[in-house]
């Protein structure tokens, strides 16, 4: 007998930290095994479910920031400390550190794409004496949707972490321009290993900056974001080229996805 | 066991699996072949036979003896493995908790007049949802594990079939429990399965004699001469490949409706969609799969923004995915050569012009 795809788990969730106007953290009680780069199936009764990446999870606490950007988002966003949480998975391939391993590690990410990246930057932190540096360059559309500034100054001083406005703020002192610029602005080894998770035009955009500092496409992870409804291959919905995004992914190696990528409509 | 048995036995047969399984059969039903649950053997479309060509069908009285003189039906079998519309969980807010209900398919089917070009399309599904999924899917492998199949060897192709160009014998090899091949005279009768063996056991059967099996492999090799499409799938993958922004796209794009036809008939299409059916006084959700196609608009949408805004690029998904996409995902091609998508297309778009317009290319 094969076990039933869509059976959810519930999760208590005992906290949630507001981020954002539209996006909240939820930290929820779990003893589930994750790894960071995957993703669970979100459900929230009567409405559906969504894909959200996983942000974190330290053995007893998962966590979820999730923008309210369509109807099932919304209605997970209106949950409260002390509700239940449904769910599925986890799903998808993760980042592999490994591969990073003496080298020096650049974590690209923008806007909600940051959620993908920060539990891996956060493992790479742990193990930073293993590679030779571990860079991590975000961009934000404006100041007030920035994500976890509670963590900003332990990542600072950790690592080579680097803010930067799409648009300026009086409030804000740092880097102000796209992620391209700071990619630009930024000194990186050509042997370099790139995990970047961000709307495709960014990753389109940065692809090519980074290829301008000599890191070529089979150095560069990319994590995607694709229509999900099964997660387990046979809705077809997720569909890109000759990847099921939900299974095949959601993280693919740049060089084997550029022809498709880089193609309108695929 | 390879036996012969006199054509009226057929009937004996089919009220032998119809007394431990639901058979499903071709039946004719406002002028169009189907496949429904059936009683009686008289149900199926015996004497009659197709007319089929680009976005043309008709059923006709057949001018020959034979009973299986009709050809496969109209859709395929995928439905009654996986239903157009389902509920899979039953979901209900108890005390501030849910609670799920799984509900399964109970449904132990026969499929009584299988030709090659549907039992491949099984296969196909098979891996899809089964045999190369790492998630299987337990509603599927439900119905497919009760399932018993009767195959039949077609005498003749329809003027749309392309089978044997895609890898499909009219004579299946593989995947029945008993494989029908009806001579002049008499029944061909192969088992597959010891399922199949202990049906054909309950017959007045005899041992095969060598001109009767020479008989059915004549039968076949006629089927295939009688072929007028085929689809060469040389090397056709990377042909696709390179040509992925070809202005064809455009121009089949410019013809076709997205109407959805050809995905609705085609025996390995398995997209689905799952929808959410609230009865909001018995705090009751229902969660329901729904067939679902590549060629509607809001298909590939994320976050509102559609990934396949034009007909064109949806249509290349389509064709691709059949005829490249299918051989990375699953090593098969995604097509069988059944032809029903070029019969149903109400644009006469025909996969097989388009194949050999793209070699050209």
């Amino acid at each position: 007998m094969v076990e039933n795809p869509y059976l959810l788990k519930e999760a208590e969730i005992v906290e949630k930290i507001k981020e954002t106007t539209d996006t909240y953290t939820f930290r929820i009680k779990c003893s589930d095994s994750f790894k960071p780069g995957q993703y669970n199936m979100i459900y929230y009764f009567g409405i559906g479910e969504a894909p959200i990446s996983i942000a974190g999870f330290d053995g007893e606490i998962l966590e979820h920031t999730i923008r309210a950007a369509g109807d099932v988002t919304s209605h997970i966003d209106s949950l409260k400390e002390g509700d239940l949480l449904y769910y599925r998975g986890s799903y998808g391939n993760f980042w592999d550190l490994e591969i990073a391993k003496g080298k020096s590690l650049v974590l690209v990410s923008g806007g909600l794409g940051f959620a993908a990246i920060k539990w891996v930057m956060e493992e790479a932190i742990k193990r930073k004496d293993e590679f030779s540096s571990v860079i991590s360059l975000y961009g934000s559309k404006n100041y007030d949707s920035l994500l976890y500034t509670y963590h900003y100054e332990m990542w600072y001083r950790e690592i080579d972490f680097k803010i930067t406005l799409d648009n300026p703020d009086p409030r804000w002192k740092g880097d102000v321009g796209l992620i391209t610029e700071l990619i630009r602005k930024t000194k990186l080894n050509k042997d370099s290993i790139v995990f970047m998770c961000g709307p495709d035009p960014m990753v389109k955009f940065s692809v090519i900056e980074l290829e301008k500092k000599g890191i070529t496409p089979d150095r560069i992870y990319v994590s995607m974001e694709r229509h999900m409804k099964c997660s387990v291959g046979t809705c077809g919905h997720c569909m890109f080229g000759p990847f099921f995004v939900c299974k095949d992914g959601p993280i693919f190696r740049y060089s084997e996805i550029r022809e498709f990528f880089e193609r309108k409509e695929v | 066991m390879i036996v012969t048995v006199e054509k009226s036995q057929l009937e004996k047969l089919f009220n032998l699996i119809k007394k431990e399984y639901e058979i499903v059969a071709p039946v004719l039903r406002e002028g169009v072949i189907g496949l429904s649950a059936v009683n009686s053997l008289n149900q199926l479309p015996f004497g009659y036979t197709e007319v089929e060509e680009k976005n043309f069908y008709r059923v006709e009285k057949s001018n020959d003896k034979y009973m299986f003189s009709y050809i496969r039906a109209s859709f395929p079998y995928k439905r009654f493995l996986i239903p157009p519309e389902f509920t899979f969980l039953k979901v209900k807010r108890e005390n501030g908790k849910l609670a799920f209900e799984e509900l399964t398919i109970e449904k132990k089917y026969a499929f009584f007049d299988v030709r090659g070009c549907d039992l491949r399309g099984i296969e196909v599904l098979d891996n899809v949802f089964l045999k190369k999924n790492q998630h299987p899917d337990s509603y599927y492998e439900k119905v497919r594990k009760n399932l018993f199949i009767v195959s039949v060897t077609c005498r003749k192709p329809s003027d749309v079939c392309f089978c044997y160009s895609m890898g499909v014998c009219p004579k299946p090899k593989r995947g029945f429990d008993i494989l029908i091949t009806e001579l002049d005279d008499v029944l061909l009768l192969e088992t597959g399965t010891e399922k199949g063996e202990k049906f054909v056991k309950k017959l007045d059967y005899r041992d095969a004699r060598e001109e009767e099996i020479e008989e059915s492999k004549k039968i076949e090799k006629n089927c295939i001469k009688s072929l007028k499409r085929s689809l060469n799938t040389e090397g056709f993958p990377e042909i696709l490949y390179r040509n992925i922004e070809s202005n064809i796209w455009n121009e089949i794009g410019k013809r076709c409706f997205a109407c959805t036809s050809c995905t609705q008939v085609c025996p390995t299409c398995f997209c689905f969609d799952i929808v959410e059916k609230n009865n909001v006084n018995e705090g009751l959700s229902e969660r329901v799969r729904i067939y679902d196609s590549c060629f509607n608009p809001d298909f590939a949408t994320v976050h509102r923004f559609n990934i396949r805004e034009s007909i064109a690029s949806r249509y290349r998904q389509w064709y691709m995915h059949k005829f490249a996409y299918w051989v990375d995902q699953f090593g098969e091609f995604g097509c069988v050569g059944c032809g029903r998508c070029i019969t149903w297309c109400p644009a006469s778009i025909d996969v097989t012009e388009e194949e050999k317009k793209i070699r050209k290319l």
